[in-house]
């Protein structure tokens, strides 16, 4: 047993080697490579799985080792290329915080919520319904069959487990089956805490661009307390990985915003790769476009930060829609359709705004939205309102989706999905309060000594 | 150490942040103690949207235990219910079919059944109690769904 798990964890850390060298040539400074090495290799694996497949290749652990190789091997090349080794940039990677007790406090709360995944997701059984039914269901089938067949994603007897989802999530959880050798869906659960360790980090990295150390960390430290977050990281469903890749994408966009867009943005890259971990990536992908729109005020500048994110993002969805793969769960998203069915949006809009107020499950974080939201109207903050698009607009579009759901009984389909749908935007919600907070406070701090220049946000830096 | 009016308002926030959160921690803490997770329930302090149903579970595993890798099954369900994913998940690799698409709330005809049989070109039911099966099926497995398969045919046939 401690062999697989050794196994488990060796081929979950080598996801993040096969990446390392993409992101040292495309991520922003400091150890923010390493997260982002991570999320590239657990899209790049699974891109060069698909890829082998398509070619007949059955995955075995010998041809796993050889795309591998093929993957790390292409992107210590291009290093190379770029005239950049691994040795030069090694030293950038770790960027240790400051001591200060804030700070520590709340990475010490971050800490225990991942030691409590980290306990999820070992000894809980996989039984949450998404987790067993859509992506372990897929990911064990692939691994049974040894690659991912046309059969499958047309057979009607699999369509509960949507076989037009996309497929990365589910070839991760075949990269860990083939390499363990069993489909024990313990060992595989490494890559949800993973996924989950990725998004405090990014979120925590992502909010240091702009403000201090100690209100990054308290503010990483609300979100691991937010209950559903927390709870559903370590079960096995796709909505904490989706969260990571968007968060880390508008990490890369703060982080690198003070200097002009790079050839090839990482921001763009992990947004565009948000898709490919659930459909509502595409959401999060048109928000994250009028995000930047609001920010940069450029829809030229705006293009130069996420140009790559179609290139990644679209060929899953025009493959799906030209080979026909079914799905049954949503009527065709037409404006015509939406507004036939207006009036089950109006329910649906309701159930959320229900089910946001629980403190159970979202601890007071809407409430505090909801105050910010209307201060920052009030005052007309465009430091804050850039991020309004990331929270509203995927839950306004997930409004609407539900509206036209094809299931029996929609409610039941919008009851049993909202709270995985909003829990994707609860880090953009924290992201605002904070603006608010360190806008509110350096107003106050200008008033109190006009006579200083300099004095900008997030300067005790 | 001397507190500025953004340390102040750092230590409220980090105060607030604890004691709303405390609550979640204690809800946590319980997971922590060895062994909570023994009870025959499982029953963990996270949600769980689906909760495990090990009489039917074991069901599934039964028939996973006598089917070839190859056999079709058709199970006496629609298309929308639980059981008949959890059915195709536990019997994987096999194809397991819902009898029909739509759904209904009532027990499935044995017309219907034999007909989505000879559709499929199953050669398994699984059947719940309560449903009449085609008289020309064997049981192999009993539980909450019995498990019926084809008679072998014989050699002079």
């Amino acid at each position: 047993v401690i062999g697989t798990w050794l196994i488990a964890a060796l081929c979950t850390g080598a996801l993040a080697v096969a990446g390392l060298p993409y992101a040292l040539l495309l991520a922003p400074r400091g150890i923010f490579r390493l997260l982002a090495a991570w999320l590239l290799g657990s899209c790049l694996l699974p891109a060069a799985m698909l890829a082998a497949g398509a070619l007949d290749a059955r995955f075995s652990r010998l041809e796993l080792a050889m795309l591998w190789l093929a993957v790390t091997t292409g992107g210590c090349v291009l290093l190379l290329l770029r005239g950049r080794t691994c040795k030069h940039v090694a030293p950038t990677i770790l960027v240790v915080p400051q001591r200060d007790l804030i700070t520590m406090v709340g990475m010490a709360v971050c800490l225990v919520q991942t030691v409590y995944v980290l306990l999820v997701a070992v000894r809980v059984p996989l039984s949450s319904y998404d987790a067993w039914s859509v992506w372990e269901y897929r990911g064990r089938r692939f691994w049974m069959d040894g690659v991912v067949t046309a059969d499958f994603l047309h057979s009607q007897s699999v369509i509960f487990a949507h076989p037009a989802y996309p497929p990365v999530l589910s070839l991760l959880i075949t990269w860990v089956y083939t390499w363990t050798g069993t489909d024990t869906p313990v060992y595989m659960k490494l890559l949800y805490l993973a996924f989950y360790v990725v998004l405090l980090a990014t979120f925590y990295l992502g909010l240091r661009a702009t403000h201090s150390q100690r209100l990054a960390a308290l503010a990483t430290a609300a979100l691991a307390l937010v209950p559903r977050v927390t709870e559903y990281a370590g079960t096995g469903l796709a909505d904490v990985p989706l969260t990571a890749f968007v968060v880390a994408g508008l990490a890369a966009y703060a982080i690198a915003r003070n200097a002009s867009p790079p050839a090839l943005p990482m921001a763009g890259l992990l947004l565009g790769l948000a898709p490919l971990m659930k459909r509502e990536g595409l959401f999060f992908l048109l928000a994250a476009v009028l995000s930047i729109a609001l920010r940069e005020r450029s829809l030229r500048r705006t293009a130069a930060w996420l140009w790559p994110a179609p290139f990644v993002a679209l060929p899953w969805y025009f493959y799906v829609a030209i080979s026909g793969v079914p799905d049954r769960d949503f009527m065709p998203f037409t404006p015509q359709d939406v507004l036939a069915h207006l009036d089950r949006a109006a329910v649906v809009g309701r159930f959320f705004a229900i089910n946001m107020l629980a403190l159970n499950e979202w601890n007071v974080l809407w409430y505090a939205f909801a105050a910010v939201l209307c201060l920052a109207l009030l005052q007309r903050r465009p430091q804050v309102l850039w991020l309004l698009p990331m929270v509203a607009a995927p839950l306004i579009l997930y409004v609407l989706a539900l509206g036209v759901s094809a299931w029996p009984d929609y409610l039941l389909h919008a009851r049993t999905s909202l709270d995985r749908l909003i829990l994707v935007t609860t880090p953009f919600a924290v992201w605002m309060i904070v603006e608010q907070l360190d806008s509110v406070s350096t107003s106050q701090r200008q008033r109190a000594a006009p006579a200083l220049p300099g004095l900008a946000s997030g300067s005790d830096r | 150490m001397q507190l500025d009016s953004r340390g102040a308002f750092a230590l409220l926030v980090v105060a607030c942040i604890l004691i709303l959160g405390a609550p979640e921690l204690s809800t946590e803490w319980q997971f922590f103690v060895p062994g909570n997770l023994s009870a025959p329930t499982r029953v963990a302090p996270v949600l769980q949207a689906d909760p495990l149903n090990p009489m039917i579970d074991s069901a599934f595993v039964h028939a996973d235990r006598v089917l070839p890798p190859t056999a079709i099954c058709i199970i006496a369900l629609d298309a929308w219910h639980r059981d008949y994913f959890r059915a195709s998940y536990l019997l994987m690799p096999r194809q397991v079919w819902p009898y029909q698409q739509q759904l209904t709330d009532t027990p499935a005809p044995t017309a219907a059944l034999r007909a989505a049989m000879q559709r499929r070109r199953a050669t398994c039911l699984l059947a719940g109690a309560g449903v009449r099966v085609p008289v020309n099926l064997v049981l192999a497995s009993r539980g909450v769904y019995s498990l019926y398969v084809l008679p072998p045919r014989s050699p002079a046939a």
